[in-house]
C-alpha cells in the first residue's frame, strides 16, 4: 500500500516535484555540462593552473633527463677537453725534454710540433739524444717535409715517442725508461741495474771482453759505426762486464748498453750503434746469424719507416 | 497506481543515482587530480628546447658524413609539406584544431570499450597527449599515468599555441630506422626534404609512427602499404582529399630512396664504431654530447662490400636449393644463410670495409667481430710460419701425404684425414700447403709443437682464446673475420703488423680534437719467412684450393688461404694484395652444414672465396699491378714438387718456391 502522502497521478506528482530551485539548479547543471562540451573550460582551467603553477613542479620525466644526460655530456666533454688543452699548452710551454715528459700524465699524452721537439732535443746532452733519434735521420725527414708532429705518452713505465707525418703515419719511434728519464737532461746515459734485467737486451747480452775482442778485429769505420764515442765509456767508472743490444730498432740505430761493475753497485751505460755495425758484431759473437734481422729479434718502428 | 507514474518516479530515481555518481566522479576526479598534480613535471618552455641537443656526426674517411645521431633537426611546420601536415592529424588526431587537448567524444567511446568490451583496448590520445607522454613519460600503462599525460597535455594546450604544438609533435616522432621527426625521416625513406613530400609518401610516412618496426618500408613494404590506404582513407573521411586523389596515391609507386638500404649497410661498421665510442667517452657523451667522428670507412668499397655478400649467399643459396620461401619459415631465432666481409688497409691497419651479416636490421648481430667460428685451414699459415721459422724447414722440403696417427698424453691418437679422403705420397711443403693437405699439417703441428703456432698467431694480432692442442694448427678455435684479415695484413706487409682501427679522429662540437690515432707498425715477423709464407699462399690463388678467385677474373698479385670446417660449417677465405688485406666467412649462425643440392659440401674456396674475388675485383678496379717486395735474401727454384729436386725446362709441372740465402 503506498503511504497517503505519495501522489496518485502524473499531474500531482509534478506539481509537488516541482521548485523554482529545483528547476534553476537542473538548468544550471545542465549549462556547466554544455558550456563545457562546447568552451572545454575545465581543460582550460585546469590547464592555465597547471602552467601557472609549473616552476614549482620537479623537472622530472625522460625530456628532463635527456637534459641532464646532455649537460652530463657536456661537463664530461668540457673536463676532458679542458685536461687536453692543458696538457698541450704545458707542453707548447715547456723548455726542456725532462719537463716536458715530467708533465705526462698516465692518461694523457701530448702533441707538439716539430720544430719545437727539435729544439728540445737540442737542449739535451748528446750522449742521451743519440739514444733517442739519430740526428741524420731527423734532418732526413725534414728536408723531405715529411715530419710534421711529435706525439708522447706514458706507456708502463715507459715514455713513447713518436715522430708523426701529417696523417698520424710513425716516421720513428722510441721509448725511455723511468731510469732514463732521471738521466735525461744533465747526467751521462746511466741506468742501474744489470743488464739481465732489462727486457729488451734479452737474449742479446754477450760477455765485454768478447765484445770488446770482436770488435778489436772490426775495421774503423765498423768501429765507429757501434761505439762513435768510446772515451766516453773508457772515462766512466767502473769496468765493463758484459754488452747488451736492444730489441729495438730505430731508424737504423740500436741502443747500446754496456754494464759496468763500479763501487756504487752494477749499471748500464746507454750508448746507440748503427744497425749495420752492430750487425758485423752480433755475426762475429753469433756465427749462427745469417743476415739481419735475427729470428728472435723483436724490431718495431713507425709504419712510415720500411 | 498508474504505470507511467512509477515510470517517473523510477526517472527520478536514476536522475538521483546519476547525480549522485556524476557528484562522486567529480569528487573522485577532483582527489585524482590531487594526487597527480603533486609530483607532475614541469613544461620546458620554450617547449622546442627538447630537440637542442648537439648531434654526434660520424663521417667516412673521405669527409662524407654517414650518421647522424641525436641533435633532432627540427623543420618549421611552413617548411612541411602540407599534405603530411593533413595525413597526420586524420591517422592521429583529426579533431587537433578543436579540442583544448582532449577528445572528449573519442575517450568516452574509448573508455567504455575498455571498461566493458573484455579485451579490448581503445586508445583516444591527442597529438598533445602523445607529445606530454613522449616527453615525460614511461611506457607503462597504467590509469594514473595516462591521467597525468593528459593534465600535462591540458597545461600544454592552455601554455602554446597549436603550430607550436603540432611543429614540436613532428619533430620528435619515430619514424623507425633510427629517423626521429619528420625533417630525418623524409630523408631516409626518400631522400628529400619534408616540404617536397608527394601524397603517396606523406601517407607512407604519416602511418608509420603507429608501430615504426612493424610497418618499416624497407623490411614490410606490403605492410607499410597497406598502412599507407588506411591513412589515405582517414584523410578521405576527414575531408581532406577525394576519394580519386586517395586512389591515385594508393596506387602510385612509392619510390624509397634506392641508397636508403645502402646508406645503413655500413651499420655492423658503425655498430662497431659506437660500441667503441660508449666504451671510450660513455653512452652520455657519444648520445648527448655531440661529437664528430671521423672513421676509416670507404664508402664505396663497403658498398661493393655489401654487394658482394649479398650476390655472393643469393648465389650459394641457389646452389644449395635454398629459396626465400624455404628461409620464410626457418625458426625464429635462425638467421638463415649469413655471412660476413672486414677489409683492412696492410700499410696502416684502417678497416676500409665491414659486412657482418646480410642486413642489420634482421639480425644486428655482427659476424665480423665474433670471435666464434672455427677458421679450418685459414690457420695454417700460422702453422708454416712457425714450421719455417723454428724448424728452418723450407717450401721445397718434402713430406709424406699419408695416413697419420699421432699420440696425444691420455687421449685417443689424434688421426685428422684429407678434405678429399685421399694420399697422394710425397710432395715439398709447398704444394702441401696451396692444397691444404691435413695429413702433413699435423705433421708438421706435431714436430713443431702446438706452441709455435699459437705464437705466430699472437704475433700477426689473433687474440682469441686458443690452446695448444695439436688442432689448433688446423683452426679449431673460434676467431673473427676481422682478425683473421688484420693477421694476413701482417703477411701483406712483410711481417710488420699494424692494430686494426676504425676512428681516425674524435673531435668535440667546437672542433677540439679529443682523440687521434696513431698508425704505428711493429715488426713481428721475420721478412724473409714472411715472403716464404706470402709465396706458398700466392700459390693457393694461383693453382691451389682458392684458383677460383683467378677463374673469377681477379688478376693483381696476391696471396691467400681457403679454410672449411667439420660438416662444411664454416667456409672462409682470407687473402690479400700488397694494399688490402680481406677475410670472407660464409655459414649459418646455428652451425647447420653447407652442401649444395646434390650433397656436396661447400668449401671455403667454393663458398668464400667467389665472394672475395668480386669484393676485390672492384675494390681494386683500376689500381696497377704491384708484385709483393722480395727480400734481399730470396731467390726463387724451380723444383719438382713430388721430390723437391731442382729441375731443369724439359721437367714437366714444376713447382717455383722462394728460398733463402745460407
Amino acid at each position: 500500500m503506498p503511504a497517503w502522502s505519495q501522489p496518485q497521478d502524473v499531474k500531482t506528482w509534478m506539481l509537488q516535484g516541482w521548485s523554482f530551485r529545483g528547476a534553476v539548479l537542473l538548468l544550471a547543471v545542465f549549462a556547466i555540462l554544455i558550456s563545457e562540451v562546447r568552451f572545454s573550460w575545465v581543460e582550460v582551467l585546469v590547464g592555465r593552473y597547471l602552467a601557472a603553477t609549473n616552476s614549482h613542479r620537479p623537472e622530472s620525466g625522460s625530456v628532463w633527463e635527456r637534459g641532464r644526460l646532455k649537460q652530463v655530456a657536456t661537463q664530461t666533454l668540457e673536463q676532458m677537453v679542458t685536461r687536453q688543452l692543458t696538457a698541450q699548452r704545458e707542453a707548447r710551454e715547456a723548455t726542456s725534454l725532462p719537463e716536458l715528459i715530467g708533465g705526462l700524465s698516465a692518461s694523457q699524452g701530448a702533441m707538439i710540433s716539430a720544430v719545437h721537439f727539435k729544439t728540445l732535443y737540442t737542449r739535451i746532452p748528446p750522449t742521451i739524444a743519440r739514444t733517442l733519434f739519430s740526428p741524420i735521420f731527423m734532418l732526413r725527414i725534414s728536408a723531405e717535409r715529411s715530419w710534421d708532429r711529435v706525439y708522447m705518452e706514458r706507456e708502463n713505465e715507459q715514455v713513447g715517442i713518436y715522430l708523426l707525418d701529417r696523417s698520424n703515419n710513425v716516421l720513428s719511434y722510441t721509448t725511455l725508461s723511468e731510469q732514463q728519464l732521471m738521466s735525461t737532461g744533465t747526467e751521462q746515459p746511466v741506468v742501474s741495474g744489470a743488464l739481465d734485467e732489462q727486457p729488451e737486451f734479452s737474449g742479446r747480452i754477450y760477455p765485454a771482453d768478447r765484445f770488446f775482442m770482436v770488435l778489436d778485429t772490426l775495421p774503423p769505420e765498423t768501429q765507429r759505426g757501434v761505439l762513435a764515442q768510446p772515451d766516453i765509456l773508457l772515462a766512466a767508472e767502473g769496468i765493463p762486464v758484459c754488452v747488451g743490444f736492444s730489441d729495438e730498432v730505430n731508424a737504423d740505430l740500436i741502443r747500446i748498453g754496456v754494464e759496468m761493475d763500479t763501487p756504487q753497485g752494477r749499471q748500464i751505460l746507454l750508448t746507440m750503434g748503427q744497425e749495420w755495425a752492430v750487425w758485423q758484431v752480433r755475426r762475429l759473437l753469433e756465427p749462427r746469424l745469417s743476415g739481419p734481422p735475427s729470428r728472435k729479434q723483436h724490431r718495431r718502428f713507425g709504419g712510415g719507416d720500411r | 497506481m498508474i504505470v507511467s507514474l512509477r515510470l517517473f518516479r523510477v526517472a527520478g530515481a536514476l536522475v538521483y543515482l546519476i547525480a549522485t555518481i556524476v557528484a562522486l566522479a567529480a569528487v573522485g576526479l577532483f582527489c585524482l587530480f590531487l594526487v597527480a598534480v603533486k609530483d607532475l613535471p614541469r613544461v620546458p618552455e620554450p617547449i622546442g628546447r627538447i630537440n637542442d641537443t648537439p648531434a654526434t656526426e660520424i663521417f667516412s674517411a673521405d669527409g662524407r658524413r654517414i650518421l647522424t645521431i641525436g641533435g633532432r633537426e627540427t623543420v618549421a611546420l611552413d617548411d612541411v609539406s602540407y599534405v603530411f601536415i593533413q595525413a597526420i592529424l586524420a591517422t592521429e588526431d583529426h579533431r587537433f584544431w578543436e579540442h583544448r587537448g582532449l577528445n572528449k567524444l573519442r575517450t568516452v567511446k574509448a573508455l567504455w570499450i575498455t571498461l566493458f568490451e573484455p579485451g579490448k583496448i581503445q586508445g583516444a590520445s591527442t597529438i598533445t597527449q602523445q607529445l606530454a607522454k613522449n616527453l615525460f613519460f614511461s611506457f607503462e600503462r597504467s590509469y594514473l599515468r595516462k591521467f597525468r599525460e593528459l593534465l600535462v597535455a591540458l597545461q600544454i594546450e592552455a601554455r602554446f599555441s597549436k603550430r607550436e604544438i603540432l611543429e614540436t609533435y613532428i619533430n620528435q616522432i619515430p619514424f623507425g630506422v633510427g629517423a626521429y621527426g619528420i625533417g630525418e625521416a623524409a630523408r631516409t625513406f626518400f631522400g628529400k626534404s619534408a616540404g617536397a613530400l608527394t601524397l603517396t609518401e606523406a601517407s607512407l610516412l604519416a602511418g608509420l609512427p603507429k608501430s615504426p618496426t612493424r610497418y618499416n618500408p624497407f623490411r614490410y613494404p606490403e605492410r607499410a602499404r597497406a598502412r599507407q590506404q588506411v591513412v589515405l582513407q582517414r584523410m578521405v573521411t576527414a575531408g581532406m582529399i577525394s576519394h580519386d586523389a586517395a586512389m591515385e596515391a594508393g596506387a602510385a609507386s612509392v619510390g624509397l630512396r634506392a641508397q636508403g638500404r645502402s646508406l645503413r649497410v655500413d651499420s655492423y661498421f658503425l655498430d662497431a664504431v659506437m660500441k667503441t665510442l660508449e666504451e671510450t667517452y660513455s653512452p652520455e657523451v657519444v648520445y648527448h654530447g655531440g661529437l664528430r667522428v671521423y672513421t676509416t670507412l670507404d664508402v664505396q668499397m663497403q658498398q661493393h662490400a655489401e654487394a658482394a655478400l649479398q650476390q655472393g649467399i643469393t648465389g650459394l643459396k641457389a646452389l644449395m636449393g635454398v629459396t626465400n620461401g624455404s628461409e620464410d619459415t626457418l625458426a625464429e631465432d635462425d638467421n638463415g644463410l649469413q655471412g660476413a666481409l672486414v677489409a683492412v688497409a696492410v700499410n696502416t691497419g684502417a678497416v676500409k670495409a665491414l659486412v657482418g651479416g646480410r642486413d642489420f636490421f634482421q639480425t644486428p648481430y655482427n659476424r665480423a667481430l665474433k670471435n666464434n667460428r672455427q677458421p679450418g685451414s685459414g690457420f695454417k699459415p700460422f702453422l708454416y710460419y712457425g714450421v719455417l721459422e723454428s724448424l728452418y724447414k723450407t717450401p721445397a722440403d718434402v713430406m709424406v701425404d699419408e695416413p697419420v696417427s699421432i699420440p696425444v698424453a691420455g687421449k685417443p691418437p689424434w688421426k685428422p684425414r684429407n678434405f678429399k679422403r685421399t694420399y697422394e705420397g710425397p710432395m715439398v711443403v709447398k704444394k702441401a700447403f696451396m692444397e691444404s693437405v691435413n695429413t702433413v699439417a699435423a705433421q708438421l703441428v706435431a714436430a713443431v709443437g702446438p706452441d709455435a703456432v699459437i705464437h705466430a698467431a699472437r704475433r700477426c694480432g689473433i687474440t682469441s682464446p686458443l690452446r695448444p692442442v695439436y688442432s689448433v694448427a688446423l683452426g679449431t678455435f673460434g676467431v673473427s673475420p676481422l682478425e683473421m684479415a688484420s693477421a694476413y695484413a701482417g703477411f701483406a706487409s712483410g711481417g710488420v703488423r699494424h692494430p686494426p682501427f676504425w676512428i681516425r679522429r674524435v673531435e668535440d662540437v667546437g672542433g677540439r680534437v679529443l682523440e687521434e690515432h696513431i698508425i704505428t707498425g711493429e715488426r713481428v715477423l721475420d721478412e724473409s719467412i714472411t715472403y716464404q709464407l706470402v709465396d706458398m699462399m700466392a700459390g693457393v690463388i694461383d693453382e691451389g684450393t682458392g684458383n677460383v678467385v683467378r677463374k673469377r677474373g681477379f688478376t693483381l698479385p696476391a696471396a691467400g688461404k681457403t679454410g672449411t670446417t667439420n660438416d662444411f660449417n664454416d667456409a672462409w677465405f682470407t687473402g690479400f694484395t700488397p694494399n688490402l688485406s680481406t677475410s670472407v666467412w660464409v655459414g649459418f649462425d646455428r652451425g647447420q652444414g653447407m652442401r649444395d643440392k646434390n650433397g656436396v659440401g661447400i668449401t671455403g674456396g667454393r663458398g668464400a672465396a667467389p665472394i672475395w674475388a668480386q669484393f676485390m675485383r672492384q675494390a681494386t678496379d683500376g689500381e696497377p699491378p704491384r708484385d709483393f717486395r722480395v727480400p734481399a735474401d730470396i731467390y726463387f727454384k724451380k723444383v719438382n714438387p713430388e721430390t723437391g729436386a731442382s729441375v731443369g725446362f724439359w721437367n714437366r709441372n714444376p713447382i717455383s718456391v722462394a728460398l733463402r740465402k745460407k
